[in-house]
């Protein structure tokens, strides 16, 4: 067996500055947040971020000043609204994007999973998707099928640099194992040329060959696996611990100014040398009360309703 | 709004509603068409199968506290496929209606999600598209739940991220959309339709109490307006009935839910 597990400031040197990257996230869940404060830690520039909705590395990263570009279908802030650093950035030109549909992004990455050039879609037709090309040198072409002589839209095969997935659990030789909403992590790991898996547990291999169902990369796809307890945070994991609603309305507070958002990133990111710091940080209590109800999978919804009955949206 | 929705759609009919977003948008895009659907279901249409992304057919009595992440999980469905195979959908044609809404709609039914002012230097920087073009390129038909404002209802969308009927007539054909593209605009002051010679955004009835100049100043095009514009029926008692029974709390309406 091929150990690959290292420590998560190892794993960040394998992202590039000027990289492309692609993070794993759904709603506030899923995403790899312990890697991305390392990345602004260690100070990455120039990024380039390929996202369908995972809106938390790319608002975190673009408002630490790591990103050049943003291939997108859409970013927003569940329960909130726009990702304020991402929208701000794109308003006052240090950003620049290309939109898609949700369809036609997930296209693209199926098509780098298969390792096809390209795949036909009908969705964009009519939209000024297809007449706004900022990055691509060839956005879409469109053709009537040979076939059938339908009109379709070609849009090009993604492959990125390096895809970040931060699962449940995996083995030292990175087999990945998650429960819960995937999103569209299998074609994003498929389509990238490396694989970082940030996972809640590093387990035996027997465990993970107990349960086979559950991996959804293999091993041999998995280039660093690295054991972050709660790199989740503030976000949530299934079955480990819920989203944590306070710090994401402390969060979105701070991000709605670049003042505040530059002492929320001293606070949390660079007063601090690395991910058990931050977890210091947040304090055992918080983590302890975030812990997720064997039944529900996230905590209680009646308790969560009883300790804060007006939190959320605004 | 959502008993306007509710009687424009008919029985065995798959509904596609978006999940996400927080606030008024919220409101007009999840919480109205939820509320649409299950009405829909109380009354004319019992086998409708709403599809909230790729959660088929859920209990929408029971509709959880956060409809954004793995809460999503353990609400009541009869599936759960994967959000690509959510999409495929649209594609495949298997989507009768889909909800959508705008920060700006023109008078040809065109949306705007993506930004207002210029694309690459936007004046105001908005989600992104999300599946709105499979919604418009593909649906059977669209309704489009939005605020009547001069700011949303615009001459022409800043950005084309939902496909209405473009420049009008048969533009839609010549770009080689097959869905039906918006049937319906429902507002907190009307409903209108696109049922005009070259599909243009057409004042279909008032709610009580809104008067036609009203709708006119709060609409920032020249709508195509009948010389007798009839009164929205008012929700029933039947419907009001249903609509408090699932919605008890307003959570829905009061977008207390994220």
């Amino acid at each position: 067996m091929v150990d690959k597990r290292c420590t998560l400031a190892e794993a960040v040197s394998l992202v590039h500055d000027g990289a492309s990257v692609t993070f794993s996230g759904f709603g506030h869940s899923l995403q790899p947040l312990a890697f991305c404060r390392e990345l602004v830690r260690q100070g990455r520039r120039r990024l380039h971020l390929l996202t369908m909705g995972e809106c938390w590395a790319a608002d975190l990263l673009c408002g630490a000043g790591c990103v050049a570009t943003v291939h997108l279908s859409c970013l927003l802030f569940e329960g909130y609204g726009r990702c304020q650093n991402f929208s701000r950035a794109v308003e006052e030109g240090t950003v620049a994007v290309e939109d898609y549909s949700h369809f036609a992004i997930t296209s693209r990455f199926l098509a780098g999973a298969l390792g096809v050039p390209f795949l036909p879609i009908r969705s964009l037709l009519g939209s000024d998707i297809l007449t706004h090309w900022t990055l691509e040198p060839r956005k879409h072409v469109l053709m009537d099928s040979p076939f059938s002589g339908e009109r379709v839209v070609l849009v090009p095969a993604l492959q990125p640099d390096v895809a970040v997935i931060h699962a449940s659990r995996a083995d030292a030789e990175g087999n990945v194992q998650l429960v819960g909403p995937r999103s569209i992590i299998d074609e994003q790991a498929r389509a990238a040329r490396t694989v970082i898996a940030t996972v809640e547990e590093v387990v035996d291999p027997a465990e993970i060959r107990r349960h086979p169902e559950l991996t959804v990369v293999p091993g041999f796809l998995v280039e660093a696996v690295v054991e972050v307890p709660f790199g989740a945070h503030p976000t949530g994991m299934y079955r480990y611990y819920d989203y944590d609603e306070a710090h994401i309305a402390e969060y979105y507070a701070a991000s709605r100014d670049p003042a505040r958002f530059r002492a929320y990133l001293e606070r949390y990111v660079y007063d601090l040398p690395d991910h058990w710091a931050y977890l210091d940080a947040i304090g055992l209590a918080r983590l302890l009360a975030l812990r997720a109800d064997p039944h529900w999978g996230y905590v209680d919804p009646e308790l969560r309703r009883a300790k804060e009955p007006e939190q959320g949206g605004s | 709004m959502a008993a306007v929705c509710a009687r424009a759609l008919r029985d065995r009919e798959v509904c596609f509603i978006g999940l996400g977003t927080g606030g008024r948008a919220f409101v007009l895009a999840v919480a109205i068409p939820i509320l649409a659907c299950r009405l829909a279901q109380r009354t004319h249409a019992p086998h409708l199968v709403p599809m909230l992304g790729p959660i088929i057919d859920a209990d929408l009595d029971a509709v959880p506290d956060c409809v954004t992440d793995y809460n999503l999980i353990t609400w009541p469905c009869s599936a759960q496929i994967s959000g690509p195979s959510s999409l495929e959908m649209f594609t495949r044609g298997k989507i009768d209606v889909g909800f959508v809404s705008g920060a700006q709609v023109d008078r040809y039914g065109n949306l705007n999600i993506v930004a207002i002012g210029e694309y690459t230097r936007p004046r105001v920087r908005l989600v992104g598209p999300l599946a709105q073009p499979e919604h418009m390129a593909q649906a059977g038909r669209t309704i489009i739940v939005a605020d009547h404002t001069p700011r949303v209802f615009v001459e022409r969308v800043d950005y084309v991220s939902g496909a209405g009927f473009l420049e009008g007539g048969d533009a839609r054909a010549r770009a080689g959309l097959r869905g039906g593209g918006p049937a319906l605009v429902v507002t907190p002051l009307a409903v209108l339709d696109f049922q005009t010679p070259d599909k243009h955004m057409r004042l279909v009835s008032v709610h009580p109490g809104v008067s036609v100049d009203r709708v006119r100043a709060q609409t920032g095009f020249v709508l195509d307006t009948p010389a007798s514009v009839p009164e929205t029926p008012p929700p029933t008692e039947e419907e009001l009935r249903w609509l408090r029974a699932t919605d008890p709390e307003g959570r829905l309406l009061g977008a207390r839910i994220t």
